[in-house]
């Protein structure tokens, strides 16, 4: 029982671990991204373009920009729904 | 101060497209747009005393400044307008060695993704670039949620040992 309880703490310990990690890492890559936008690197903007292109007919994000009235709208971050 | 900082001219010019680009990403207005890359540089310019070229690039620290003023921009909008400003941007704290450090992350992150597989490239340039959802991309890329899911953290996994090796 002892054990049991050291082992569940153990993986409580790890999962937390991993999470902040995973956290991080996303952070990390979207700083990378943004600043991507400003000073852009050409091997990842090759990358880029390559995923754009196979998905440019149902990527409507760019569209989002505009609202019905064609006033200025803003690039949020859609709501997370991984997390 | 290198003699390259103190041109502001040649600032202006090698400058002022990046800072539109930027800036055009974030907003669709070209009026506002214009007048906050209007603002980076009076900023810049008030700011140049400051800068110093040890701790940071011109570019990072110019970028640093655009994405400030893009914040203010965000934080005074008018409340029917004002959405939550984006995590990546609002959280990012200015520390100048994050210059540098982003410059050469930008490379180990194309290398990085070169080496995923191209569905889990796709995943995280469509969620981390576009800034779409998993349910979004799930659809664009015509597979299962729960599929797309597992591919997005396989691949924030091999990144992260990827770039944490590096880091």
């Amino acid at each position: 029982m002892f054990l049991l309880r050291i082992k569940n703490q153990r993986r409580k310990h790890e999962d937390a671990a991993n999470l902040k990690e995973t956290c991080n890492m996303n952070s990390t890559v979207r700083r990378i991204f943004d600043f991507q936008r400003f000073s852009p690197n050409a091997e990842l903007e090759a990358l880029i373009k390559e995923t754009e292109g196979r998905y440019a007919a149902l990527d409507d994000s760019d569209l989002e920009l505009v609202n019905a009235a064609g006033e200025v709208e803003t690039i949020f971050d859609k709501k997370d729904d991984e997390q | 101060m290198a003699e390259y900082v103190v041109d502001k001219e040649r600032i202006y010019i090698d400058y002022h497209p990046k800072v539109m680009a930027y800036i055009n990403s974030r907003i669709n207005n070209t009026y506002e747009a214009e007048d906050l890359a209007q603002n980076v540089f009076l900023k810049v310019y008030s700011k140049l005393d400051d800068f110093d070229s040890t701790k940071s690039s011109i570019s990072t620290w110019i970028y640093n400044i655009t994405k400030n003023t893009l914040i203010d921009y965000f934080r005074t909008r008018p409340r029917d307008l004002h959405e939550e400003i984006p995590e990546y941007i609002a959280d990012t704290e200015d520390t100048p060695e994050e210059g540098c450090i982003l410059e050469e992350q930008q490379q180990m992150l194309a290398a990085a993704l070169s080496e995923l597989s191209t569905v889990e490239r796709d995943v995280i340039i469509l969620r981390y670039y576009k800034n779409n959802n998993l349910t979004k991309i799930s659809e664009m890329m015509a597979l299962p949620y729960g599929q797309v899911k597992r591919i997005h953290a396989k691949a924030l996994s091999k990144l992260n040992k990827e770039l944490g090796e590096n880091r």
